[in-house]
C-alpha cells in the first residue's frame, strides 16, 4: 500500500491505493449521510408550517400579479389547492393568527427584511442548485450577510433569473472600485455587457469548483480559453493551480483588467521580464555557464513560446530551434 | 450534442405553444430603429480602446422586444439588439409556471489586435438553459454553451511558432445536467457535466472531459439547528488525439454549518481531492480543513477562524495555516461596516519546490452611510504576498470613495473614485504602477417623459506606465404621443500611452434611434 517517496519524505500510498482510499470514504460517506437525509423524516419545525394562498388573496390580490410570467406566479386554479406546488406562505411563513386575528401583531415573514441565512433557508426550500449551496455553505456573500433577497427581487420583476438589475451594474452597486478595473486598457469586456461577471464567478466556478476544487480558478478560465489549460504532454507547473509551487492563471493574469498587454500582472517584455523572474529569480541566461551571455537582452518567449504548456518540449521552447541544434541529445530535449 | 439539445429545448417550447388557443394570446413590445456615426482620428491606433471594438458605423435595427402571453400561463419573451450588425445580441426565454423555464442567449463579438484593425477574431456565444419541475420533489436543471472563435490573431512575439499559431478556429461545447429530489429540506443531487475543444487549426489540441457529481444537504433530524452539505464528483480531462493523456480528478467535500444557540454559530469545512497529471508525472493530494466561530448580535456578526491545508505531489510536500477574521454589521440601515483579515503562510516541508515559503496577507476594510438621498462610501484594501526565500514580493493598496445624492423627482448623482498603488520587487528590478480612476454620472429627470445623462470615466497611470484614458458621455430620452420615443447617445474617447507602446486614439460616436412601444390583445 505505501513505497518510498523520491522526495526522501517517508513513505507515500502508491497512486492505486490512494485513488481506492479516497473514492471509498467519499462514496461510502455520501451513500450512508445522502441516503439517511432521503429517509429520516423531516424536522419537527418543518412540519408546523401552514401553507396558504386563498386566504391571502382576501387583502393582496394585487400582489399576485407582480409574480405573472415567473416561475412563482401562483395560478387561480392553484389558489386552494394544498398540493399546489408553490404556494404564498412558503415564501412569507407565519401562521393563521395573521389572518384570523391580528395582522399588525402576527406578521407574516418577509424574506427580505430576514437575515441571509433566514432568507436562504426560506429560498433553498425549493432553490436546491449549486449555487444555492454555495450560499449556505458560507461564500464571500453569506458570509457578509448579503442574501438572496439582496440580489434577487421576486415581485414584479422581469429581468432574467430575477436579478434586481442586468449585470454588470447590479454586481457594481456594491462592488464599486471594480467598475474601474473593467476601464483599465486590457481587460474583460465586461462592462461591454459582453462577459458577464456571473459567467466566471458563478456558473462554471460553483459546478465546477467546488465539485473538483483542483480545477480551482483555472476551471473558470478554461471555460472561454481551454487552449490554454491542460493536459500538455509538458506542463508548466506555473499554469496548474493543483501544484505545489503555487499555480494557475492568476499567477501571471489579472482577471478582471490589467495595465499591460495579455492582462498580465507584471511585465513579459525586455529589459527585466519581471512576470517570468517572480519564480525563476535565480539569474539564469544572463549568467548560466552553457550560453554565457548570447542570450542577454533577448526576451524569454522568443524561445519559450508555449509558456502555458508544450506538446513537444519540456522548456516549451520553439520547435524552430531544432534546426538550431537546441533539441540535440544533451541539451534541451528530450 | 448541439443540435440534439437545441432541438430538443426547441421541441418543448413548441410543443407547449401548440397546446395553447391562439386567441387567448397577449402580446407587448418595444421596435427601435436608428443609426451610428463612428468618427475616429487619423493615425489612431484603433486596438488601443476595447470599448470601440464592437461598434459598427451605419444603419442600426437598435431593439426588437416581445413580450406573450398566452392562456394567462404561458410565457414567451424575446429580445435582440443591433440584430443588422456584427454586434448582435438575442435572448429568447419560455416560461411555464411551476413547471418548465426555458432560456437562450447568443452574442458575438470582435477582438481587435493590430493598430489597423486588420488583424481580428470573431466570438459567437450560445448560452441556453432548460429547468424542468416534474413533481414537488423532483426537478431537472441543465444547461448547454456552444461558442465559437474563428479569425486572426498575432503570434507572440511576432514571427514565433507556438502551437496558439496566428489563426482561431475554435468550438467549445459545455453542457451540465443535474437531477435533483428533494423533501422537507433535505435533498440529494446527481449531475453530470461535459466539455469538449475543438482546435480547427492544430486538432492535437482537441480535448474533451467529464465530470460526475452528486450533492446531499439536510439538516440532523434530532439536531434541526445543524445543517450538512455533502460533495463528490469524479471526472477527467483529456486530449482527444493525445495517446490518452489525461487529467484525472476526484474530490469529497463535507461542510458542517450548526447554530446551537442565537448567538453562536460553527461551521467545519473538510475537503479531500486528487488529480493525477501525467504531464507533470505526479499525483497531487489535497486535503483541507477549515473551522469557523461566529458570533451573532443584534448589530451584525464577528467571525474568525482558521485552516490547515496539505498539498502533496509525491516530490514534494506544503502546507498552509490560515487565520482569518472579520466583522459586518451596522446601525439600522444608517451605516455599514464591513472588516475582514486574513493571513496565510505556506510551508514548504523539504524546501524541493521552487518557490519555497511563502507569506500572504489582506486586509479589507468598508464603510457605507446611508441617510436620506445621501449615500457615501469609503473603502481600503491592503495586500501583501512574499515569497521569502526567493526574494520576490508584490504589495498592494487600494483607497476608494463612492457617493450618490439621490431624489425621486430630480434624478440621482453619483461618483467613485479608486487610487490603486501597486509595487512588485524581484532580486532583478522592481515595477510599480499608481492608478487613479473615477468614474461619474449626474442622471435628470425632473421634467416628465425626458430623461437626461452626462458622465464620464477616467483613468490615469504613473509611476513606471503612463497612461490615460478617458471616456465621456452625454444621452437622453423623451416620450411623446404615448407609444414612440427618440433617444441619443454621445461618446468621446480618448487614450494615450507615452511609455509602454507608444500610441494614442481618440474617437466621437453618436447613437440615435426612434422606438415605438406596441401591444396587442
Amino acid at each position: 500500500m505505501s513505497e518510498p517517496n523520491p522526495g526522501g519524505g517517508g513513505t507515500v500510498p502508491t497512486t492505486g491505493a490512494r485513488a481506492t482510499i479516497i473514492a471509498a470514504t467519499g462514496a461510502f460517506a455520501l451513500f450512508v449521510l445522502g441516503a439517511g437525509y432521503l429517509i429520516m423524516p423531516a424536522s419537527p419545525v418543518a412540519q408546523t408550517e401552514v401553507r396558504a394562498t386563498e386566504v391571502c388573496m382576501d387583502c393582496h390580490d394585487d400582489v399576485a400579479e407582480t409574480l405573472a410570467g415567473t416561475l412563482h406566479q401562483i395560478l387561480e386554479e392553484d389558489f386552494d389547492n394544498p398540493e399546489a406546488l408553490i404556494a404564498c406562505t412558503d415564501c412569507h411563513p407565519g401562521d393563521e393568527r395573521h389572518w384570523d386575528d391580528d395582522p399588525e401583531e402576527y406578521t407574516m415573514t418577509n424574506p427580505a427584511g430576514t437575515a441571509s441565512s433566514v432568507t436562504a433557508a426560506i429560498c433553498s426550500k425549493c432553490h436546491v442548485k449549486p449555487h444555492q449551496q454555495n450560499m449556505m455553505e458560507g461564500n464571500a456573500h453569506s458570509v457578509n450577510d448579503v442574501s438572496c433577497t439582496n440580489c434577487h427581487q421576486v415581485h414584479g420583476n422581469s429581468h432574467a433569473g430575477l436579478l434586481q438589475d442586468e449585470e454588470p451594474e447590479l454586481c457594481y452597486q456594491c462592488h464599486t472600485s471594480t467598475r474601474g478595473e473593467f476601464n483599465k486598457p486590457f481587460r474583460h469586456p465586461v462592462s461591454d455587457r459582453i462577459v458577464k461577471c456571473s459567467e466566471c464567478h458563478m456558473t462554471t466556478a460553483e459546478t465546477q469548483k467546488n465539485t473538483l476544487w483542483y480545477r480551482g480558478v483555472n476551471a473558470a478560465c478554461a471555460s472561454c480559453h481551454p487552449e490554454f489549460v491542460g493536459p500538455f504532454p509538458y506542463e508548466h507547473q506555473a499554469t496548474v493551480d493543483w501544484s505545489t509551487e503555487e499555480g494557475g492563471c492568476l499567477t501571471c493574469h489579472e482577471a478582471h483588467g490589467s495595465y499591460l498587454p495579455r492582462m498580465t500582472k507584471q511585465p513579459y517584455e525586455p529589459p527585466h521580464y519581471q512576470l517570468c523572474t517572480q519564480c525563476h529569480s535565480v539569474p539564469g541566461h544572463n549568467n548560466n555557464t552553457y550560453h554565457g551571455t548570447q542570450w542577454a537582452g533577448v526576451a524569454c518567449n522568443d524561445c519559450h513560446v508555449d509558456i502555458h504548456g508544450s506538446f513537444t518540449s519540456r522548456l516549451y521552447l520553439s520547435t524552430s530551434l531544432q534546426s538550431a541544434g537546441c533539441f540535440n541529445a544533451g541539451c534541451h530535449q528530450p | 450534442m448541439r443540435k440534439t439539445i437545441m432541438a430538443t429545448g426547441l421541441a418543448l417550447l413548441l410543443g407547449a405553444l401548440l397546446t395553447v388557443p391562439v386567441q387567448a394570446s397577449k402580446w407587448n413590445g418595444v421596435l427601435k430603429l436608428g443609426g451610428i456615426y463612428l468618427d475616429e482620428a487619423e493615425n489612431s491606433d484603433l486596438s488601443a480602446v476595447q470599448e470601440t471594438y464592437n461598434i459598427y458605423d451605419g444603419f442600426n435595427v437598435t431593439k426588437i422586444l416581445l413580450n406573450g402571453q398566452f392562456a394567462k400561463k404561458h410565457f414567451l419573451s424575446l429580445n435582440l439588439t443591433e440584430v443588422n450588425l456584427d454586434s448582435r445580441k438575442g435572448y429568447l426565454s419560455y416560461r411555464l409556471p411551476n413547471h418548465i423555464r426555458f432560456s437562450a442567449r447568443y452574442d458575438e463579438h470582435r477582438q481587435v489586435f493590430d493598430p489597423n484593425r486588420q488583424v481580428t477574431s470573431r466570438r459567437k456565444d450560445w448560452h441556453t438553459n432548460l429547468g424542468v419541475v416534474a413533481n414537488d420533489w423532483l426537478r431537472f436543471d441543465g444547461r448547454y454553451d456552444w461558442q465559437t472563435r474563428t479569425g486572426n490573431r498575432l503570434s507572440y512575439p511576432l514571427g514565433t511558432d507556438s502551437y496558439l499559431g496566428d489563426s482561431y478556429d475554435n468550438t467549445i461545447q459545455r453542457g451540465y445536467i443535474e437531477a435533483v429530489g428533494q423533501k422537507q429540506g433535505r435533498g440529494l443531487a446527481v449531475g453530470y457535466e461535459f466539455t469538449d475543444f475543438k482546435d480547427g487549426t492544430f486538432e492535437t489540441n482537441d480535448r474533451q472531459g467529464y465530470v460526475v457529481s452528486a450533492r446531499a444537504y439536510g439538516n440532523a433530524h434530532y439536531l434541526p439547528w445543524w445543517n450538512h452539505y455533502l460533495r463528490g464528483a469524479l471526472g477527467e480531462t483529456k486530449l482527444k488525439n493525445g495517446d490518452g493523456l489525461k487529467w484525472e480528478l476526484s474530490s469529497f467535500e463535507y461542510t458542517g454549518m450548526a447554530r446551537p444557540w442565537q448567538r453562536l454559530g460553527f461551521k467545519y469545512n473538510f475537503y479531500s481531492g486528487r488529480m493525477e497529471d501525467p504531464g507533470l508525472n505526479n499525483v497531487t493530494d489535497n486535503v483541507r480543513n477549515d473551522f469557523d466561530v461566529i458570533y451573532y448580535s443584534q448589530y451584525g456578526r464577528i467571525y474568525g477562524g482558521l485552516g490547515y491545508i496539505i498539498n502533496d505531489d509525491d516530490r514534494s510536500v506544503t502546507s498552509y495555516d490560515v487565520w482569518r477574521l472579520g466583522l459586518n454589521g451596522g446601525y439600522q440601515k444608517y451605516i455599514t461596516v464591513r472588516f475582514d483579515w486574513q493571513n496565510r503562510t505556506k510551508t514548504d516541508q523539504e524546501k524541493l519546490t521552487l518557490l519555497k515559503d511563502l507569506e500572504d496577507s489582506r486586509i479589507r476594510l468598508n464603510l457605507r452611510s446611508v441617510y436620506k438621498f445621501l449615500t457615501v462610501g469609503v473603502g481600503y484594501l491592503d495586500r501583501t504576498r512574499e515569497f521569502t526565500d526567493i526574494g520576490v514580493k508584490s504589495e498592494g493598496t487600494r483607497i476608494s470613495g463612492f457617493l450618490e445624492l439621490r431624489d425621486n423627482k430630480w434624478g440621482a448623482i453619483t461618483a467613485d473614485y479608486a487610487r490603486m498603488d501597486e509595487t512588485y520587487t524581484n532580486l532583478y528590478a522592481p515595477f510599480a504602477v499608481m492608478s487613479d480612476i473615477v468614474t461619474g454620472r449626474v442622471d435628470f429627470e425632473y421634467i416628465t417623459d425626458l430623461r437626461l445623462s452626462a458622465g464620464t470615466s477616467y483613468l490615469k497611470i504613473t509611476e513606471d506606465l503612463d497612461i490615460e484614458k478617458s471616456i465621456i458621455f452625454f444621452e437622453g430620452e423623451y416620450f411623446f404621443l404615448g407609444d414612440w420615443s427618440v433617444d441619443f447617445k454621445y461618446n468621446v474617447y480618448n487614450y494615450d500611452d507615452f511609455i509602454l507602446q507608444d500610441r494614442y486614439y481618440t474617437a466621437n460616436v453618436v447613437w440615435f434611434n426612434i422606438g415605438y412601444k406596441f401591444s396587442v390583445e
